[in-house]
Order: structure tokens, then C-alpha cells, then sequence
């Protein structure tokens, strides 16, 4: 219930906007919905922002019923879950406000040094051979060698990877094309159905399997 | 849109998923999918991005359900993670210099009705509720994206406003001058379409 909707207003104040939404989604105590009702028969003003309201809300869940995520997103979720399975936080009362600061610096402080240390790898390799290391887990995993069309500009490719929870892997060959890895725990079909999701995207110029 | 599936269920998944039950990760998946991508897009106003923000979100929700306090509603605490995500979206990309209490550049009432059926083809009442609801789109696109993401909460998902400061991470007072704008603005840019389809 809102704060709104508790108070008692006099019957010649309007309604806010926060006591009519309450009241057009039945939140209201018994109490204060008398006392709205009893002024919504005396306020014509009050009753026709009501009416508005329902309107624009009826409109707003029409407007947004249309959309949905996308049929692979569910898959990409199962995907990054297996990579992800052994690190489940286990249910247990939260940490007292200090110890969970504590414990965050020291989380955080210990993966920006793994991280950095693996960018500084990365980047000694990459300047010898010209390509991306591979971890070990790197190499069980799947991949696609796509050619990007000329107009997908960086944050369009980026957007795109992130979507499809692919990592660029190497690249680009003689052809201009990079090799994405899928993510970890993939399995054929999902390799089939990103490739497919790939071949019809018009930031994918080309898409092939190795 | 009214909930299909109640808090409490919500919840009894949620501590499922924290023993590492991936088939209640999948019902919690079918019931707030819809709400996370939505409430992405009402800021994003991009579905790849918005379809991004499900997964990472999901992920989270797999990784972190353990440390669900149940201070608030399951629906609150996954938004709250949502509204994290897509924020660290908004400012990677090019929002930076965007204003988010900013209003759109509008979009010509014109192009959004020529967009719409001819009265000829579908029948004039058919054409005018789809005028009416191509011109709806258009005013929404035009809202500032914060004004459109409190209205959304507040409308769509019905969210009473101090779940909705505390999804956004702001005050409450923020959150009633946010959908008294954006009321006032749809009412506005509404009401300037009828004018025009009267003269």
C-alpha cells in the first residue's frame, strides 16, 4: 500500500497520482478505498484522471505485451550456467555488513589482478604469433568463422558477441575472418542453431563452421 | 500486467535454484523473463541489448540466489539486478552523452500514422485503433528513457513506488515527479494527435 493511500486527505483535495494508481490496481486498504471512492463520486477531475489512467495503462501492456526475448536466449542462459555450475553461492544468512565490504575488496582486488595478469599474457602472445591464446578450457570449445560485413562498425560487433555469449578467439585469417568460440559447455545443437542465428544477421557477411 | 505466478512461488524457486536445481532456474526463467527484457528495453530501446541484459541477468540470479534476503519481492530484488545491468550498458555505449530526463526529438505525427492501415483497406474504426496505437508508440519512444522505465514499473508492472526507488536505486520522491512527467507528457503528445485527426 502506498504512503499516499494511508492518509486521510479532505474531500475537496485531489487524489495524487500515486493514490489513483494504487486504487486502479487494487492495492488500497479497505479504509483508504472508501475514502477514495467517496471523494471519486464528489471529483469529476479526480474521476476522469482515473479513467486516464486505465487508459494509458491498458495502452502501455498492449505496447509491451508485443515484445519477448528471443527463443535462444533461455539456451545461451543453460550455456553460460554449465561453465558457471560450480560456482553457486550456497544459501546461507547474509554476511554482516562489514564482513560482506570486506570480503567484496577482497574478491574484487583478487580478479582485476587475475584479469590484468591475463591481459598482460594475452597481449605478449598475441604481439609474437598475432593470435589470442587458448586457455585449456578454450580448447574443448566450439567454434564459427564468420566474416563481418563491411558496415558492422565495433560496438555493433560487440552488442552482437554478448548476444550470442560468443568470445573472439583469433583473427582475422587471409579471408578476413574471425574464429568465435561459443561458450563453454555448448553442445551441437546449440553450435547449429547459432550458426544459423548468425547466417541471418546482416552484421554477418559470412558464417561457417571450422 | 498482473502477475501470473505469486511471490511466494517465486521464492520456493529461488531457494531451489540456490541448491543448484536448474529446473526451477527454468520456471523462474519463464516468469520473469518477460519483465527483465521489457523493463531493458523501456531503458535500452535496443531487443539484442535487452535480450543481453536477460542473460546476464539470469546468470546472476543462478550464481547469487543464495544471497536473496528476501527483503523485498523476488520481482524487486531480480529488477534491482536488472537495473545494474542495464545502466553498465547505458554507460558503455553511446548514452554517455545522452541525458536521460531529456525528451527525444520527435518523431513527426505524421510518419507514425502514415505507418498505420488505410481506412479503405481494414475498416476506418480497425485503422483508427491502430493509428491510435502507432501514434502511442510513437509518443512512448519520444519520453525520456528514465520518465519511460518509471511508467513502465509503475503501469505495466505494477510496482507500488517505493519498490520501484528501490529497483531504480533512487528516492521516491524521484520516482513520483518521473511518472507525473511522463503521464503529463503522453497525455500531451495524445491529445495533440486527436487535434490533428480532428482538423
Amino acid at each position: 500500500m502506498t504512503q499516499a493511500s494511508q492518509t486521510m486527505k479532505p474531500q475537496h483535495a485531489h487524489l495524487d497520482e500515486e493514490t489513483l494508481i494504487a486504487c486502479l490496481q487494487n492495492r488500497l486498504s479497505d479504509q483508504a478505498r472508501r475514502s477514495v471512492e467517496a471523494h471519486l463520486r464528489q471529483c469529476d477531475a479526480c474521476r476522469q484522471a482515473l479513467v486516464d489512467l486505465r487508459q494509458l495503462q491498458r495502452q502501455l501492456q498492449a505496447h509491451y505485451a508485443a515484445h519477448h526475448p528471443a527463443p535462444e536466449t533461455w539456451q545461451q542462459v543453460q550455456a553460460r550456467i554449465e561453465a558457471h555450475r560450480d560456482k553457486v553461492v550456497p544459501l546461507r544468512k547474509p554476511a554482516s555488513s562489514a564482513r560482506r565490504w570486506t570480503w567484496l575488496g577482497a574478491t574484487a582486488a583478487a580478479v582485476l589482478f587475475a584479469v590484468q595478469l591475463v591481459l598482460i599474457q594475452q597481449a605478449d602472445l598475441r604481439q609474437q604469433t598475432g593470435y589470442a591464446p587458448l586457455g585449456a578450457s578454450q580448447h574443448e570449445r566450439l567454434h564459427i568463422w564468420v566474416r563481418f560485413a563491411p558496415s558492422a562498425d565495433s560496438r555493433t560487433i560487440t552488442t552482437l558477441l554478448r548476444h550470442y555469449g560468443l568470445t573472439l578467439d583469433s583473427g582475422p585469417d587471409s579471408a578476413g575472418r574471425y574464429r568465435l568460440a561459443l561458450p563453454a559447455g555448448a553442445d551441437e545443437q546449440t553450435l547449429q542453431r547459432t550458426l544459423k542465428a548468425l547466417r541471418q544477421r546482416p552484421e554477418i557477411a559470412e558464417a561457417l563452421l571450422p | 500486467m498482473s502477475r501470473t505466478v505469486d511471490d511466494s512461488r517465486l521464492r520456493i524457486w529461488l531457494q531451489q535454484v540456490a541448491e543448484g536445481d536448474t529446473r526451477a532456474l527454468r520456471h523462474l526463467y519463464d516468469a520473469l523473463a518477460p519483465s527483465i527484457y521489457r523493463f531493458a528495453l523501456s531503458r535500452l530501446d535496443d531487443p539484442h541489448e535487452a535480450d543481453g541484459i536477460v542473460s546476464e541477468v539470469m546468470v546472476q540470479v543462478w550464481q547469487q540466489a543464495g544471497r536473496f534476503e528476501g527483503r523485498a519481492s523476488v520481482l524487486t530484488w531480480v529488477l534491482g539486478i536488472a537495473h545494474h545491468k542495464v545502466m553498465d550498458v547505458w554507460r558503455r555505449t553511446r548514452r554517455d552523452s545522452e541525458e536521460l530526463d531529456t525528451v527525444r526529438p520527435a518523431r513527426p505525427l505524421d510518419q507514425a500514422l502514415s505507418e498505420t492501415v488505410t481506412p479503405a483497406v481494414e475498416g476506418e474504426h480497425a485503422a483508427l485503433n491502430e493509428a491510435c496505437q502507432a501514434c502511442f508508440d510513437a509518443c512512448l519512444a519520444q519520453l525520456p528513457p528514465a520518465q519511460r522505465q518509471a511508467l513502465y514499473l509503475a503501469l505495466v508492472e505494477e510496482q507500488p513506488y517505493q519498490d520501484i526507488a528501490r529497483i531504480l536505486d533512487c528516492p521516491t520522491n524521484t520516482v513520483k515527479t518521473r511518472v507525473f512527467h511522463a503521464r503529463r507528457f503522453m497525455q500531451q503528445c495524445m491529445a495533440a494527435w486527436r487535434r490533428e485527426k480532428a482538423v
